[in-house]
């Protein structure tokens, strides 16, 4: 993970465009009571300053979350950096409920380690405390997992700060070529990287389970392919040129596999794909338009988008039997589902009175709920805690990234400060 | 809205053929006046004359089909979340392929749809609505091998912007 | 719209000439339009029921005045051979895929009637057997059984009855009854962190045992009072009672308390929803009149 950054700089001659493809954050809509809590700016045990407000960050990643309301440094009346220097009836005069106190410092040859210690000052005590070490470079990431850490102390559920997100950033071009961007960020849209560039359309982004590659289409031949890309070597591959369509790459859960749609065939269907011998299995045959497969966790089995019914609908194939059955209702339109690791919650693209909305679908309850009110939104990513659902919509007449909690309780936007941003694809957990 | 294309064709058409009647009749008198100036002419001569006035003829002709194909334009339009060929499209595909029938120009469809539903979706209506012109091209005559169908789904749109008047234009097959 | 336009004014200008100029050479077009006509005849030629000619029919026409000279012809025949001679393939390529796109709708109907069907045979099952239970309890002379057996006398803050209870009780194992009773009696004594262990490791002794909806709901309802409060907790605890057992008496109670943790939670929209469905579903229930006075004061 730390090494593989550095690498990447030097083996694809990337580069980062903080004025184009950065995303800012606005959060639109928290939970009435967010939790209360102080963190500390952090001390930096060295000679120099430290690199990065490692306190900032943690900060900017609770609030976004919805669910606390970090307190002003300005309303801070002292910043306490060990438990002794804690006088907890100030925390308690300005309401706080928890405060995070914590140290960094520089750790044998180009490393950083941060101590943190967590307070609650109703009860006065310490309730839990921890490190994190990491190269240098590698800082900011190291202040997403004290969030991450802080995060399932305090809610019981993981944190997925201290994880990546890849989006297709467009420069439109009226008149002329557009340019593509497959960008790689932070969670917080932070340290964007750009691992490929074209005037051609790039779509349908997608992470391996251990979060090591990514696979996407290019139109870069003037034809849509499938290309996969080694986030550690910077390594290409191409997978598929087939005529027609070469869409809609996902990674089995183990690896080894991807489902893809092509239409060499004649129409659009679901096929598997051996990562190993690259031997082709087609799993659907129909005259009608499958694609946008996505497995479910266990990967026995796909849920994938077909409009064999007359209007797109969300399908299952099983792997096992090859059996298919039809799993949305509701509505005339639901596309594009992305299972949550719990293998219940289905995000979904659903229409409703003309709009498209994100909604999620419980695969038990078999429930749709809509979760939000913007008109052309699409492409939805689950977090890989299962918390929140980024997905593409329209902002006057730009795209943007919005997110939503599960439970329909936060929202925030990614908004880029130029050009559209679109097909966010939400890491999975990645190995410290 | 199917009469106006159709009237315009037509004008053309009849305009390309009066000048097509100016140009033989010129010709004529050419052959004419050699034939009366060397009265022991070889046939052959006359049949190579005729040969070459056929391959004009043919070439304009060609040349008028041609141009009645420019007439109703490369671009044909769609209904929503539909790729079933209206009857404008079908009149306009029609010209086209009487023009291609002519030569051996190979095409390119380029099947687009507006900006609503999911991209990868899209993507695949965006190829259902090239296909509809190219089976229907085969079916008329037209070679597979000579067209190539693709489809860019939502992401080369005509008109940028949303609403009716704009996801109207972007739902088409472009001919290139 | 403005190429449209133009092409009118043209139209409309060369009329006269398409009808002039048959006249002048009227005893070609005669010839030659009824060679066509027979070569139409003899390869089956109807011309398109579309309404719009193909242009190759124009061609014809507009061709044929200066066509005196037998070559002219053959361009014009070879684009008669190949394109509008079939015109019967291109209506059936349309033709084919309007079926398709008529068969995938269909498809899409019978795939909703049958999950209608489908969904229509479960209940109407789930009816009978409930109905089958209730004929069997009344022919034992019992009366419906409830499972207030499982309440102990004077929970606070539950209400039971009203909705008769379909899932047939489960038996007691042992040692269930005690440690239901030992973690009922920290809320008793309202010490509701032990409480809330006792209902914890109650759940994970008995996940299935005949106490364990209880459990659920005190969990939820204890979640909401310990210091600090768990909303999530609490509506995790509620909607498991939900999923797990539908039919339980505590269902319009649980309901209205999602209701209730929604609202605290921020998603007023998702709370609205629950106290609804109470108000809707369970008229009458105690439960519905909470709702009821819990939206006419919170909306």
């Amino acid at each position: 993970m730390h090494l593989f950054l550095a690498s990447l700089v030097a083996a694809l001659l990337v580069f980062t465009d903080h004025a184009q493809a950065q995303l800012q954050i606005e959060i639109t809509k928290g939970i009435d009571n967010p939790t209360p809590i102080a963190i500390v700016p952090f001390a930096w045990v060295g000679s120099g300053t430290s690199p990065d407000d490692v306190a900032r960050i943690i900060d900017s990643d609770l609030a976004r979350s919805g669910q606390f309301a970090p307190v002003s440094r300005r309303d801070m009346l002292s910043y306490p950096t060990t438990a002794a220097e804690i006088f907890f009836r100030d925390w308690r005069a300005i309401e706080t409920d928890y405060v995070l106190i914590g140290r960094a410092s520089p750790s044998g040859p180009g490393n950083i380690s941060i101590d943190w210690e967590l307070f609650d000052t109703v009860r006065q005590q310490q309730i839990a405390a921890g490190n994190v070490t990491g190269v240098a470079p590698e800082l900011r990431m190291l202040a997403h997992r004290v969030a991450d850490e802080i995060y399932e102390k305090l809610t019981g559920i993981p944190g997925a700060f201290a994880t990546r997100l890849l989006y297709v950033s467009v420069t439109r071009n009226p008149g002329g070529k557009d340019f593509y961007r497959l960008t790689l960020a932070d969670s917080d849209g932070a340290r964007p990287i750009v691992l490929l560039e074209s005037r051609e359309p790039i779509l349908a982004p997608s992470w391996s389970p251990d979060g090591d590659e990514v696979a996407y289409v290019s139109f870069e031949t003037s034809r849509p392919a499938i290309y996969r890309q080694n986030l550690r070597t910077g390594a290409r591959e191409q997978l598929t040129n087939f005529k027609g369509l070469n869409n809609s790459p996902v990674f089995s859960p183990d690896g080894n596999s991807m489902a893809m749609v092509l239409s060499k065939d004649g129409s659009p269907d679901i096929y598997l794909m051996n990562l190993t011998s690259k031997r082709l299995t087609r799993l659907t045959e129909h005259y009608a338009i499958d694609t946008e497969p996505t497995w479910m966790p266990d990967g026995k089995s796909l849920l994938f988008t077909s409009d064999r019914g007359g209007r797109p609908q969300i399908y299952r194939y099983e792997l096992k039997t090859g059996a298919i059955t039809r799993v949305t209702f509701e509505g005339r339109y639901n596309a594009r589902a992305r299972v949550a690791q719990d293998g219940r919650n289905v995000a979904l693209v659903h229409q409703q009175g003309g709009a498209y909305h994100i909604a999620v679908f419980d695969l038990v309850t078999e429930r749709l709920t809509v979760l939000t009110t913007t008109n052309l939104d699409e492409s939805p990513s689950i977090a890989p805690n299962g918390s929140v659902v980024l997905y593409a919509t329209k902002r006057g007449g730009k795209s943007i990234l919005g997110a939503v909690a599960v439970d329909g309780g936060v929202s925030f936007n990614l908004p880029a400060r130029e050009g559209d941003v679109q097909e966010p694809a939400w890491s999975p957990f990645m190995a410290h | 809205m199917n009469v106006l294309p159709v009237a315009g064709k037509f004008a053309t058409l009849v305009f390309v053929s009066l000048f097509l009647v100016a140009c033989s009749n010129t010709d004529t008198s050419e052959a004419d006046a050699a034939a009366a100036e060397a009265a022991a002419a070889e046939s052959a001569a006359a049949e190579a004359a005729a040969a070459e006035a056929a391959a004009a003829e043919a070439a304009a002709a060609q040349q008028a089909l041609q141009e009645a194909a420019d007439a109703v334009g490369t671009v044909f339009y769609f209904e929503f979340d539909s790729s079933a060929l209206t009857d404008a499209a079908r009149t306009a595909v029609d010209a086209h392929i009487a023009a291609l029938l002519g030569n051996d120009a190979s095409v390119r469809l380029e099947g687009h749809t507006d900006e609503r539903g999911t991209r990868e979706y899209n993507l695949a209506l965006g190829e259902r609505r090239a296909n509809a012109v190219r089976d229907y091209m085969v079916a008329n005559g037209v070679p597979s091998y000579r067209i190539e169908s693709i489809s860019y789904g939502e992401e080369n749109p005509a008109a940028y912007g949303s609403g009716e008047s704009n996801w109207q234009q972007n739902r088409r097959v472009e001919l290139k | 719209m403005k190429d449209f336009l133009k092409p009118v004014t043209l139209a409309g200008f060369f009329t006269t000439a398409v009808v002039a100029l048959p006249n002048a050479a009227q005893d070609y077009i005669d010839v030659e339009a009824e060679r066509e006509a027979a070569e139409r005849a003899a390869v089956g030629y109807t011309p398109p029921d579309t309404g719009t000619a193909t242009p190759a029919g124009y061609t014809v026409s507009g061709v044929t005045p200066y066509a005196g000279q037998t070559v002219t012809a053959v361009p014009i025949t070879t684009n008669q051979g190949v394109s509008p001679a079939n015109p019967n393939v291109g209506s059936l390529v349309v033709q084919l895929q309007q079926l398709q796109e008529e068969v995938r709708r269909l498809n899409g109907v019978v795939e909703q009637q049958s999950a209608e069907i489908n969904r229509l045979k479960e209940q109407s099952l789930e009816r009978y057997v409930d109905l089958d239970r209730r004929i069997a309890d009344l022919a034992k002379g019992s009366a419906v059984v409830s499972p207030t057996v499982v309440d102990t006398a004077g929970e606070e803050g539950l209400t039971f009855g009203g909705t008769p209870n379909t899932d047939p009780p489960q038996p007691l194992q042992p040692g269930e009854e005690s440690a239901y009773q030992s973690a009922y009696g920290y809320v008793k004594s309202k010490n509701f962190s032990e409480a809330v262990e006792g209902f914890k490791k109650f759940l994970q002794n008995y996940p299935y045992g005949r106490y364990a909806p209880n459990a659920h709901y005190w969990l939820g309802e204890l979640y909401l009072v310990i210091d600090p409060t768990e909303p999530e907790l609490a509506r995790q605890s509620f909607q498991l009672l939900l999923d797990q057992y539908p039919n339980n008496a505590k269902i319009p109670d649980a309901l209205y308390k999602l209701g209730k943790v929604h609202l605290l939670k921020g998603n007023s929209e998702r709370s609205r929803e629950y106290l609804d469905r109470v108000i809707a579903e369970y008229p009458g229930h105690p439960a519905s009149q909470l709702a009821t006075d819990f939206l006419s004061e919170n909306f």
